[in-house]
């Protein structure tokens, strides 16, 4: 199901759903054409569209319930990966200028600990992302942090 | 005695790519193809080079060069001169002297070693590093240390045989997959260094190739005005025609805003031969090997966006010498070998076999078979566009890239036209491939693979995830765009290019 991506962002900011969106519920699943994602809602593509899109007036609002969507999810094992890409593209909008402002050092610091204690989980999970890597999820987010740290901001898997 | 001034002009998007000199502000510009491992930039200029153009008079210099890269000879007036120098693995053998580049001088005498001019003082610039031909060993250190080399000084590791070093800069992880691809191709093993990693930035050369005057002949040209900045791109009926009018490579070249490059190469025979990549032979390449019929080069992009903080990125096209008839795709083959994710990538499920039954209309895998037509037009490369935090999602640093049901994209050369039709503006592209989302300011990334077909192609059907709402059964959006979908792609043979910046 895809719908349009701006519309599902302000549904889910003005019903104050960010989390479902962020884990990819079924009612904000996001799937563009052309997109390489391996499950079945695209949120880099989404967020994308957010960070591009955001009016200045709303970015503070915005950056905190993505902030506190993002603490709701990043200690569950299903949270870890849309938590990353929260990371990323905050990090990305920091170097291009666009950043909402999120606190990278905190989150990363999050999810850095939620990855540590998911670590055999995700090293086993050979699902979407995971399937190119000996060691799973671990090996995207490691490849992941690596972007991330590129970008300049912190790294949250070693 | 009057002063002798030289400037070279770069690739922005490709490190030490040197497209451009100039002596005493006569600039020669470089015509570069895929380089020995069949992509361009990669080897920094290493076997790419197919002809020299003269800015004043476009006066076209096309070369011969061997399977390590050296320039054997030019093409001057229609006949070939061959290089009086020799030369080994470590530079002009003991005895000969490369020319330098005079006022005198052609360019294309010049870049005897490696496709690489000699400097005034004797030694190589190497990029990092300045290279002495005759001691056989760089002036400084190597900037990675005793990990890269344990002398410093060495080049090569003492084989410039089965190594080369492009860069001065020869860390252990620089060998990829061309390498062992080369290898197999029963090559010497020419080693490939391709990039410096994640902040690698090289640039793309596109080319269409197709009926587009009088539907007489199959025109391949640089679509250097499908680029911001670039203008108009010149096509002529009678053969390839490259042309640029404007700034030739965007941010780069910030001289070069009147260039006006224009050359035709001669008709059908003139035309400078590609420089095969990997499954070339040993042998020289010869004069008769120009004919018309003998080899056309696969439009190959490549290009790896620098996303490290403050990198600007530009977008830019390179002419790649083309020729007008026969098409006989030797390249695919030099690709195929030369890669050796695509054998060892268990998404990488192609058959040669295969490829013929996809071309015919007989693909195989979910969706239905791909119309000949557009078959032999994805023998040209295939394209999608994504946005940039999709890249660094989905396909920066990883092995392979795209959807398991099926990576949806258009062949390059619809792209190229859509480019060339509403220029790089986000929300106009989206229009035309039914994507949603993109607004003005998306930042796009084209992600290029040279045959798609290796890859399962076939045609997308409804169930799949990217068929939205506006997908329209039979592989075509509703702006009249046929796509494809195909397997992952091994990211060896997939490359990425910033879009209009």
């Amino acid at each position: 199901m895809n719908n349009n991506p701006l519309n599902l962002i302000r549904q889910a900011l003005d019903k104050n759903q960010m989390t479902d969106l962020l884990l990819g519920a079924p009612e904000y699943c996001y799937l563009p054409k052309y997109s390489s994602s391996t499950s079945a809602t695209d949120l880099a593509a989404l967020l994308g569209v957010l960070y591009d899109n955001c009016p200045l007036e709303e970015r503070q609002e915005t950056s905190l319930k993505i902030e506190r969507a993002f603490l709701d999810i990043v200690k569950t094992y299903e949270g870890i990966e849309p938590s990353s890409t929260v990371i990323l593209l905050e990090a990305l909008a920091q170097k291009n200028g666009n950043a909402l402002g999120l606190p990278l050092e905190i989150l990363a610091s999050d999810l850095r600990n939620s990855i540590a204690h998911f670590r055999d989980r995700l090293a086993n999970d050979k699902a979407a992302g995971g399937r190119n890597y000996p060691d799973g999820l671990l090996g995207d987010l490691r490849r992941l942090s690596k972007n991330v740290v590129d970008l300049g901001g912190p790294s949250f898997c070693s | 005695m009057g002063t002798l001034t030289l400037d070279s002009y770069f690739d922005p998007q490709v490190e030490f790519e040197e497209v451009g000199v100039a002596i005493n502000g006569q600039r020669t510009w470089k015509l570069l193809g895929p380089d020995l491992d069949g992509h361009y930039g990669s080897l920094h200029g290493v076997g790419g080079l197919e002809a020299t153009v003269q800015e004043s008079d476009g006066l076209a210099t096309p070369v011969f060069n061997d399977c390590f890269g050296n320039v054997l000879g030019a093409v001057y007036g229609g006949n070939v001169t061959w290089n009086s120098v020799r030369v080994s693995g470590y530079g002009p053998v003991l005895g000969y002297q490369a020319s330098t580049l005079t006022p005198g001088t052609l360019l294309a005498d010049t870049l005897v070693w490696r496709s690489r001019g000699i400097d005034p003082s004797g030694f190589y610039n190497l990029g990092a590093r300045y290279y002495d031909p005759v001691a056989g060993h760089f002036l400084s250190p190597d900037p990675l240390g005793h990990e890269a080399s344990m002398d410093l000084h060495s080049f090569c590791l003492g084989d410039p045989i089965n190594r080369f070093d492009p860069t001065g800069r020869f860390g252990k992880e620089a060998f990829n997959g061309a390498q062992a691809g080369m290898a197999d191709a029963g090559e010497n093993g020419l080693s490939s260094f391709n990039g410096f990693g994640s902040s690698s930035n090289m640039k793309g050369i596109y080319a269409f190739e197709g009926d587009f005057e009088q539907g007489e002949k199959d025109v391949l040209f640089a679509c250097l005005a499908l680029v911001p900045g670039i203008g108009e791109a010149a096509l002529a009926s009678d053969g390839a025609v490259f042309a640029g009018e404007g700034v030739m490579l965007e941010g780069g070249l910030a001289e070069g805003a009147d260039a006006e490059v224009a050359e035709s190469l001669g008709g059908d025979a003139a035309v400078s031969e590609t420089t095969l990549p990997a499954a070339e032979t040993a042998a020289p390449k010869v004069e008769g090997e120009m004919a018309a019929e003998t080899v056309d080069e696969t439009p190959i992009a490549e290009i790896e966006t620098e996303t490290g903080a403050g990198a600007e990125s530009t977008s830019a096209a390179v002419n790649e010498g083309q020729l007008t008839s026969g098409v006989v795709n030797e390249s695919r083959a030099a690709a195929d070998v030369g890669t050796t994710a695509a054998s060892q990538g268990e998404n990488a499920s192609l058959q040669s076999g295969q490829v013929a039954q996809n071309a015919a209309g007989g693909g195989s895998g979910a969706g239905d078979a791909i119309p000949a037509g557009f078959a032999k037009e994805l023998e040209g490369g295939g394209s999608w566009l994504m946005t940039e935090p999709q890249y660094l999602k989905f396909a920066k640093g990883q092995d392979f890239i795209g959807r398991a049901d099926g990576q949806f994209m258009t062949s390059s050369r619809q792209l190229n036209q859509i480019i060339y039709d509403v220029g790089t503006d986000p929300v106009a592209l989206g229009q035309k491939l039914n994507v949603e989302g993109w607004t003005a300011n998306t930042r796009l990334i084209r992600m290029d693979v040279s045959d798609p077909l290796l890859f399962n192609a076939r045609l997308p059907n409804a169930s799949m995830s990217g068929a939205n709402p506006m997908f329209i059964s039979g592989g075509k959006t509703i702006g009249g765009v046929s796509e494809i979908v195909t397997d992952p792609l091994p990211a060896s043979q997939v490359w990425a290019t910033p879009l209009g910046r």
